[in-house]
């Protein structure tokens, strides 16, 4: 089974949620870069594409659904995925009618992202 | 004001059979707040665990659920135990306060830094207070959430044997099925109260939970009486598809039943109220968390599998009816 | 939630008022779970058979929490209400009933071969595969050997590639008509996903062992893969809506497969479901694999004449080759009657296609790829067949390279009587003669209204009902629009295909085959039509024509749910709370229920004040406010000063109460000065209770009143004949937040009172909120949002009651909604007085 390694960027205003998920996803050989802000998040997306993209959906500048937004007009292969925090139906909807891979709600365990994340790569190389 | 007393029946053959069904509506949905609450304090157990991404949020409205929840539970408690009303909602509105510090605590730990050096964060710290409010080891009596849920179980139970205590002469006349040369009323709790209920057996009733409950020990005849060899004990059934109720209804003994036995899992449970004349070590298979008070003892099951609920049901059946 | 737990006040509070407080608390949360399920309910009926567990579940749940709201009314009330006890133990009954008789599935076949014992189930495997396989049964060699995916394959999909819940987030509160571009990228979503799932190894095993199984017909093992949708060729032809793969080779079957079911998911086809008053779940898709004939010719014939029923012949349309194009209505055929008199089936006449259709043929060329002989061969088996099947049949049919007649699909035709009135006299304008004349009537009646010309690529909400349409070709994406129109005029094409069949279906006058002549008739604004006679007149003709036509249009999109979950459970019949009928004793299902607790547990708050304790006053007060609206405070923990006769806005503490005014205060929303002088025939009764005269309220229910607490509101208003209802709980925390709202708008037609529901639903929707609408009634939700976005969504509310009153007889056309939507949406309030 050749896994390719994945590039997968994750955003989060609370900290603690990128210092949380880098090591569990590298665990698995992947290449992760936490971003505090839909801002620099996106500005780095400019320079070199992701596989895959984690988000938060509510943050200040920028909102997961805008980063979702741009992030597929960037690259359309990309999978994104969203964090919410109240997982209403709404918000789900709204993203996965713009293309988002899939939406996962806080709190969750970070191994259970990383399946979905597993979805989505096999989603990738198919 | 006690406005069940004040039922204005007119033209209903079987006001009292009424009365009970709603009651044990009632009753039931009194244990599902407090599954709920169980619930929630699971969930945040479980997140305590350390696991978890989470953020503040989750602790504020887990606090929030537990309010609003508890609330609902004392409401139901109020129907049935109306004399104990006004001790309850002054104890809940304590319980509130508190709250309202956890909450307030909350807030002001968000004020502080978050680049504190310590290795548990804000939000964890903030979980582990709620946690010993809820069920923790308390630094009063009963000053936790799960011991005002166990007294006001205590209310209701008390309040619900002096009803039934008035309430017996009436049923027995009233028309309720009896299996003849039987000792266990059997009430369709759907049916009875409108539809003349027929003298059934306990084979017409169609009770998932019944049947295990009786399986080892109904074999087409008479149950046998209580493990105890005390005098004759009557029971009261009240059952529909996936429900029982069942209650001593004419004996020196308080023992009370309710389960939930479906392919719905997440609605299963049981719960058991023994007075101390019995020993529920007897009667009750592992599995279950017990809470002692002065009035008796309540447990309830621990795991909500069918395939758990379904041999604890037959266990139980067997050990309090085996002669 | 109870009172603001955070800020406790330090007043005394008696027991017996706490009591009554938590009792309406608890009755009204308990409403509002209750809706809630309701609403749910009625999602999962479009995708969940109605005996599955989770349904029985939700329903008994439902009927507990109202019996518990009941025991609360009658606490509230003084067991007033005692009868609501027995209508909901026997609704419990009824609805016990209904899931004791379905049974879960037990193990079914993933695919199956056509020529598979009788008596198969149409739910199993879908409408035309169990057309073909009835005919395999009875006509065997006729019918080419093939076999079917079943719907079970296709649930099986879905749940494996969790398709169920999503495909059910995008297709709820859709509106197809108002946003065109958010229609298109749903579904455009929808069949990427069934496009690019993943098909289980099992079913994946059934297509090949099967199309191993099956016999040849020709030497290249090309398949043919098409639809069988449940309820399709049934009453619903659903003809052309689907996607079928042709020439497929047998490597890509389980390709074609997954395309045809995404071929579920078209614009065309969902927006067909949609008309037809379909659930989702009621077409789950079967899929029929045959093995492709490689015709010389092909076509349709249909046992009888469906224009004239009487005349005893049949109907051949035939083409050289495949049929395919010609029932997309692309291709022109050759047409053949047959007549059905004793003893045998006789040719009467040959119409050719049309010259221009087939390009270097002869108008009157004998048709050169099909002998008479054959003809009356295939003739005879659609008898067979119709005999068989003991109905009057469209079949497709095509003749193989080696002679041989193959039937391919059956459906059942029903021969609709045109309205009587068609052959009625003219009117009194006999001596004014039609502007055209001529086509093929492909179904009979008169009609008249504006006329407009459609290209293919067309925006639906541009057509307005009620319109008189011409189009060039018969294409099958004019179907969406025949719901609405009041007929169709086409200037080319055959009288056979889908489009006709969807025509006769939605019984829509329709000429075809008008000529390019018919271009005359773009310069014309209103026309008349008699399809019957294939007679257009300019202007309009008959009286009457006009109201039968919308009255049809109205009744085509007031499609009925039914069934007896709906009756006991969701319908809503009570729902005038002023009507002499709303009793206990009328309330039928569960909602009804519901409805009338809601409303007298209420109602029994105006009783409050005068149950409590001599020395307290805990009457309701009236708001002091300059606007024309009248409102009736009960304040429940003193958010309002407690001294004062009346209370002013701004007195109040209420988190929720505040939003709603300022909603409704709002500056920039114009009242106009005529509301307060006497409009002329309108009763002073009405401006009673709009303009809050001096007069008293005469009933319980003229007034407006709202009940208020630190965290809490619940109003009930009734202004200019609409109702309106918010209920609303609004803390600092998030979970527990809600605002509910109820509006039914009165004092217009039926058909604008749904054109401002319909209003209300877009804004409500662009809000965030969660809306369902039935007829001109709309409910809406906001659940567990923070405490900013719940008060904005209050604040809309009440622009939104205030303009909504406002909006009486303004939409004329569909496309009028969008415009007010964006109005309110954009702040431009003073357009709505």
């Amino acid at each position: 089974m050749e896994a390719q390694k994945l590039k997968i960027m994750v955003i989060d205003d609370e900290n603690i949620v990128g210092k949380r998920l880098k090591p569990v996803l590298e665990k698995s050989g992947d290449i992760v870069e936490t971003f505090e802000d839909g801002v620099s998040a996106l500005a780095r997306f400019e320079e070199e594409p992701f596989d895959i993209v984690v988000t938060d959906i509510r943050m200040e500048k920028i909102d997961g659904i805008e980063v979702l937004e741009r992030v597929l007009a960037k690259s359309s292969r990309t999978k994104v995925i969203i964090i919410t925090g109240y997982a209403t139906v709404e918000v789900a909807r709204e993203a996965l009618s713009k293309g988002a891979f899939d939406f996962i709600a806080k709190p969750f365990k970070p191994a259970d992202l990383r399946t979905i994340i597993k979805r989505a790569s096999q989603e990738l190389n198919a | 004001m006690n406005i069940l007393e004040k039922l204005k029946i007119v033209k209903h053959k079987n006001p009292d059979i009424i009365d009970f069904c709603i009651e044990t509506i009632r009753f039931r949905k009194l244990l599902e707040n407090a599954q709920a609450l169980l619930d929630l304090f699971e969930d945040g157990h479980e997140k305590n665990l350390g696991e978890y991404i989470l953020d503040r949020h989750y602790v504020t409205s887990l606090i929030d659920n537990v309010v609003e929840r508890l609330g609902l539970m004392i409401y139901d408690a109020c129907v049935l135990a109306p004399e104990s009303g006004e001790k309850l909602y002054t104890q809940y509105d304590k319980h509130k306060l508190k709250a309202g510090r956890l909450f307030r605590d909350s807030e002001d730990s968000e004020k502080k830094n978050s680049d504190e050096l310590t290795s548990i964060t804000p939000e964890y710290k903030l979980l582990a207070e709620v946690l010993k409010w809820l069920d923790g080891e308390p630094s009063e009596p009963e000053s936790t959430v799960l011991d005002f849920m166990v007294h006001i179980y205590v209310c209701v139970l008390k309040s619900l044997e002096t009803k039934n205590i008035l309430k017996s002469e009436a049923l027995f006349k009233g028309g309720i099925s009896k299996d003849p040369g039987s000792n266990i009323y059997l009430v369709d709790l759907w049916k009875d109260a409108f539809f003349s209920p027929k003298l059934r057996s306990l084979d017409d009733i169609n009770s998932i939970p019944l049947k295990y409950f009786l399986m080892d020990v109904y074999h087409g005849r008479a149950l046998p009486n209580s493990k105890n060899g005390k005098k004759a004990v009557t029971w009261i059934a009240a059952a529909s598809e996936y429900r029982l109720s069942l209650s001593t209804l004419k004996s020196d003994f308080q023992f009370r039943l309710e389960a939930t036995a479906s392919d719905y899992e997440k609605s299963n449970f049981i719960f058991v109220f023994a007075d101390h004349s019995i020993n529920t070590k007897n009667i009750l298979p592992a599995g279950f968390h017990i809470e002692k008070t002065d009035y008796g003892r309540f447990a309830w099951s621990i795991d909500a599998a069918s395939e758990t609920i379904e041999d604890n049901l037959i266990l139980i059946g067997r050990n309090l009816f085996s002669a | 939630m109870n009172f603001n737990y955070r800020n406790i006040a330090n007043y005394e509070m008696d027991y017996n008022f706490r009591f009554r407080y938590e009792t309406l608390r608890a009755l009204l949360n308990k409403n509002g779970s209750a809706l809630q399920i309701l609403s749910d309910l009625e999602a999962d009926l479009s995708h969940m058979r109605q005996y599955d567990a989770r349904i029985k579940h939700s329903v008994r749940r439902l009927v507990t929490e109202t019996l518990l709201m009941a025991q609360e009314l009658n606490l509230l009330t003084g067991n007033r209400y005692f009868d609501l006890y027995e209508i909901i133990f026997s609704l419990r009954n009824e609805t016990d009933k209904l899931f004791k008789k379905g049974k879960l599935t037990e193990s079914r076949p993933l695919a199956l071969e056509i020529s598979s014992p009788a008596m198969l189930d149409p739910g199993l495997i879908g409408g035309k595969a169990s057309g073909i396989c009835f005919l395999k049964q009875h006509l065997g060699n006729s019918v080419p050997d093939g076999f079917i995916v079943t719907t079970v394959a296709y649930n099986l999909i879905l749940e494996k590639n969790n398709l169920q819940e999503r495909i059910r987030i995008l297709l709820s509160n859709l509106d197809v008509t108002a946003d065109k571009d958010q229609f298109k990228s749903r579904i455009e979503t929808i069949r990427r996903w069934i496009k690019s799932a993943q098909v289980p190894d099992e079913i994946e095993k059934e297509i090949k062992k099967y199309a191993g199984l099956v016999t040849k017909i020709s030497n290249d093992g090309l398949w043919a893969v098409r639809s069988s949708a449940v309820y399709e060729d049934g009453m619903h032809s659903f003809a052309g809506q689907f996607d079928s793969k042709l020439w497929v080779k047998a490597e890509n079957l389980v390709k074609s497969y997954l395309e045809v079911l995404a071929g579920r998911f078209t614009e065309r086809a969902v927006r067909y479901r949609l008309n037809s008053g379909l659930h989702e779940i009621d077409t789950p898709m079967g899929v029929l694999f045959m093995p492709m004939v490689d015709p010389v010719a092909a076509g349709v014939i249909y046992t009888s004449d469906i224009k004239d029923s009487k005349s005893n012949t049949m109907i051949i349309n035939a083409v050289p080759g495949i049929a395919d194009r010609m029932v997309k209505g692309e291709e022109s055929a050759d047409t053949f009657f047959i007549s059905k008199e004793a003893p045998h089936p006789k040719l009467l006449k040959i119409i050719p296609a049309s010259r221009e259709a087939r390009k270097g043929i002869e108008a009157d060329t004998a048709v050169n790829y099909i002998k008479t002989g054959k003809l009356l061969e295939i003739a005879d088996l659609a008898l067979q067949a119709a005999k068989k099947f003991n109905n009057d049949l469209d079949i497709e049919w095509a003749l193989s390279k080696d002679e041989k007649v193959y039937l391919l699909q059956a459906r059942k035709l029903s021969i609709i009587h045109p309205d009587k009135d068609a052959s009625a006299k003219l009117a009194k304008k006999k001596d004014i003669l039609p502007i055209l004349e001529g086509g093929i009537t492909i179904f009979p009646g008169r009609a008249e209204g504006p006329v407009k010309f459609l290209e293919p690529e067309f925006d639906i909400s541009a057509v307005p009902e009620g319109a008189i349409v011409i189009v060039e070709k018969p294409g099958t994406e004019f179907a969406p629009v025949l719901p609405k129109i009041a007929a169709l005029l086409v200037m080319q094409g055959n009288p056979v295909g889908h489009l006709a069949t969807l025509i006769r279906e939605f019984a829509v006058p329709a000429i075809f085959k008008l000529g390019s002549n018919a271009k005359i008739l773009f310069r014309k604004n209103i026309i008349s039509v008699n399809a019957t006679k294939r007679k257009i007149y300019s202007g309009v003709r008959w009286k009457g024509i006009r109201e039968r036509v919308m009255a049809r249009i109205a009744a085509e999109n007031r499609h009925e749910k039914s069934g007896p979950l709906y009756d006991f459970v969701l319908r809503l019949n009570l729902v005038d709370p002023d009507a002499s009928s709303f009793k206990a004793k009328s309330c039928k299902s569960v909602h009804d229920t519901l409805r009338f607790m809601h409303e007298m547990s209420v109602r029994s708050m105006f009783g409050f004040g005068d149950m409590q304790k001599r020395g307290r006053k805990k009457k309701s007060r009236k708001l002091k406010t300059s606007l024309p609206i009248k409102f009736q405070l009960i304040d429940l923990d003193k958010s309002a000063p407690v001294n004062t006769k009346t209370v002013e806005p701004k007195d109040v503490a209420s988190v929720p109460f505040k939003a709603l005014w300022r909603g409704i205060s709002d500056k920039k929303i114009f009242w106009p000065e005529h509301w307060k002088k006497s409009l002329p025939g309108i009763p002073s009764e009405f401006q009673e209770s709009v303009l809050g005269g001096d007069k008293g309220p005469r009933r319980a229910s003229d007034t407006n009143y709202a009940i208020i607490a630190k965290d809490y509101m619940n109003l009930n208003a009734r202004f200019a004949y609409h109702y309106a209802m918010v209920d609303a709980m609004v803390g600092p925390g998030t979970e527990n937040n809600y605002v509910h709202f109820r509006f039914r708008g009165g004092g217009a037609s039926d058909e604008n009172r749904v054109k401002r529901a319909h209003f209300l639903e877009l804004v409500l929707r662009q809000s965030g909120f969660r809306v369902n609408r039935q007829g001109d009634l709309v409910t809406a939700w906001l659940r567990s949002y923070p405490r900013q976005d719940s008060e904005n969504a209050l604040e809309t509310l009440g622009r939104l009651m205030i303009c909504a009153s406002q909006l009486d007889a303004v939409f004329k056309k569909d496309s009028d909604v969008k415009l007010y939507v964006n109005y309110f949406l954009k702040g431009e309030y003073g357009i709505f007085a």
